[in-house]
């Protein structure tokens, strides 16, 4: 594979970005990375290089990163003084950081932050692992979205007699919240 | 016995799997926001919790570079850990291959590799860990997020699960490229053999999920295993249309290879690795029958820079000293 950049020599360097869930990979030989890097765009960590790493291309990657929250910038509202009441975090700080303060972060910006993370990922609901505090709560999340789908099919299908139970049923668990 | 010294399933394509979960503790705020007294905490919190459990505490403050960049060639550390400047610690259980990175970009990032293709043995492992962290410490969790981390890449399971494949005929064949431009559709992603951005040396690469939220760490692991065996398949296919006159160079080129790491007396780590290549590929092939998968892991990890020096009485005075210090380890490791 060629080099991106000079289109010369063969490409020993890769990184990817993954920006508005666009994931696209760059390839450059080992000059051309060091020309980016020695332009300021890739600084250089003695630790690593004295022992012949190759050049951390991490710190562009981060770079790169850092938009992922400059994505949706229209509903992002930058001059809205909001900031998390732990950590004091701005929107325009994670815009910056491309990462959050602390995990408040996520619930003061939720709704500025949704269609960035649905972009990363896809998905904006977490299904999987849960710490054992939450284990009962996302069980009967989980039993719910189930008799939801059981009571569609039921209507879909005209017995109103199943439905009315199942109904009756959701509606039990959305009160023991 | 360290993951390198030991032989796991498909070894002739796989070299080692790993899962790693990241977590955070409820309270405190994240990486860059974090004093030095928070993170003394952390340390202190999450060290209580494993210290009994086989793990040994490793303070990466009171380690040299050498010993720090050693972690990251033997894969237990990344990069950006070994060069943190703020308060970091590790904890090692080298029987399970397990690693807990404390204070990275993360408070804790858990991982646990194995050799060969063992996917779903290194989740158990981690999960094993990461409830006992479960029971002992408020995670920071979100229901619809799910774990809440630092970078939003990495919200939902916060599990990255890796495969370090050796694909040879792949490479040689021009086909990588092609691979990470179908991987990346699907959510997965191929870089070289230490993690973003690091040269793709010795034909290892490390193929690993991008995607963390709406997707079970089962889900995850299977879709990975899928498309491992399917690689797995594509590399074995290209390895044994290798014949005629193809085949007499390529044998060539494997025992040359042979040859010089036997008797060379100054190697480079970037000579290494095309040699590397060359003779692991001879021994699936059964070209080169008098070394062995093990010797080879040894000796690429034993002879990293970091690791070779550490290795040696006195510090090798520049890089012709080091090389030479590689050669002779190779030459008795193949005696």
């Amino acid at each position: 594979m060629l080099c991106e950049k000079c289109k010369k020599n063969n490409a020993s360097v890769f990184y990817e970005e993954n920006i508005n869930g666009k994931g696209r990979s760059y390839a450059l030989c080992q000059t051309c990375a060091e020309e980016l890097k020695k332009s300021g765009e890739l600084p250089s960590e003695n630790l690593f290089e004295s022992f012949g790493f190759s050049s951390p291309i991490t710190q562009l990657h981060d770079s790169l990163f850092g938009s992922l929250f400059s994505l949706g910038e229209q509903s992002m509202h930058l001059n809205a003084p909001k900031s998390c009441s732990a950590c004091g975090s701005t929107l325009r700080d994670l815009q910056k950081n491309g990462k959050a303060g602390c995990g408040e972060c996520y619930k003061t910006f939720s709704s500025e932050l949704e269609p960035t993370i649905r972009s990363i990922h896809g998905n904006a609901r977490h299904t999987g692992r849960v710490p054992e505090a939450y284990r009962e709560k996302h069980a009967r999340y989980n039993e719910i979205k189930m008799l939801r789908q059981e009571l569609k099919d039921a209507i879909s299908k005209e017995d109103f007699e199943k439905a009315a139970t199942l109904r009756d049923k959701i509606k039990e668990l959305e009160n023991n919240k | 016995m360290a993951w390198y010294n030991k032989i796991g399933n498909d070894f002739d394509t796989v070299i080692s799997s790993r899962v790693r979960f990241a977590r955070n503790i409820s309270g405190y705020p994240f990486a860059s926001k974090l004093s030095g007294e928070g993170a003394k905490e952390i340390i202190s919190k999450v060290s209580d919790v494993y210290l009994g459990e086989g793990f040994t505490k490793i303070d990466f403050s009171d380690i040299t570079n050498t010993e720090a960049a050693s972690y990251v060639e033997k894969r237990y550390v990344s990069r950006e850990f070994a060069i943190k400047k703020t308060p970091h610690a590790l904890l090692m259980n080298e029987t399970t291959g397990s690693a807990i990175m404390i204070c990275e970009e993360d408070h804790i990032r858990l991982q646990s590799i194995l050799p060969g293709l063992a996917l779903n043995e290194a989740y158990k492992i981690a999960c094993q860990y990461d409830d006992l962290l479960d029971r002992a410490l408020e995670i920071s969790y979100d229901e619809k997020l799910g774990y809440l981390t630092h970078c939003p890449t990495n919200l939902g399971t916060g599990m990255r699960a890796s495969v370090m494949m050796f694909l040879p005929a792949l490479t040689m064949a021009d086909r990588i490229g092609v691979l990470a431009s179908q991987l990346s559709k699907i959510g997965l992603t191929i870089r070289g053999m230490y993690g973003e951005g690091s040269e793709t040396k010795g034909c290892l690469y490390q193929i690993s999920n991008q995607v963390t939220l709406g997707m079970t760490e089962e889900e995850t692991l299977k879709k990975l295993s899928d498309v491992i065996s399917q690689i797995n398949e594509q590399e074995r296919k290209l390895r044994s249309s290798i014949r005629g006159e193809n085949l007499e160079r390529l044998r060539d080129r494997i025992l040359r290879s042979e040859g010089i790491l036997r008797y060379a007396h100054m190697m480079s780590s970037e000579e290494l690795a095309e040699h590397f290549a060359n003779i692991r590929l001879g021994i699936a092939l059964g070209i080169t029958a008098n070394i062995s998968y093990a010797m080879l892991g040894n000796i690429l990890i034993e002879t990293l820079p970091a690791t070779l020096t550490l290795s040696l009485e006195e510090n090798p005075r520049g890089e012709a000293e080091r090389d030479r210090a590689r050669a002779e380890y190779i030459r008795k490791a193949l005696c």
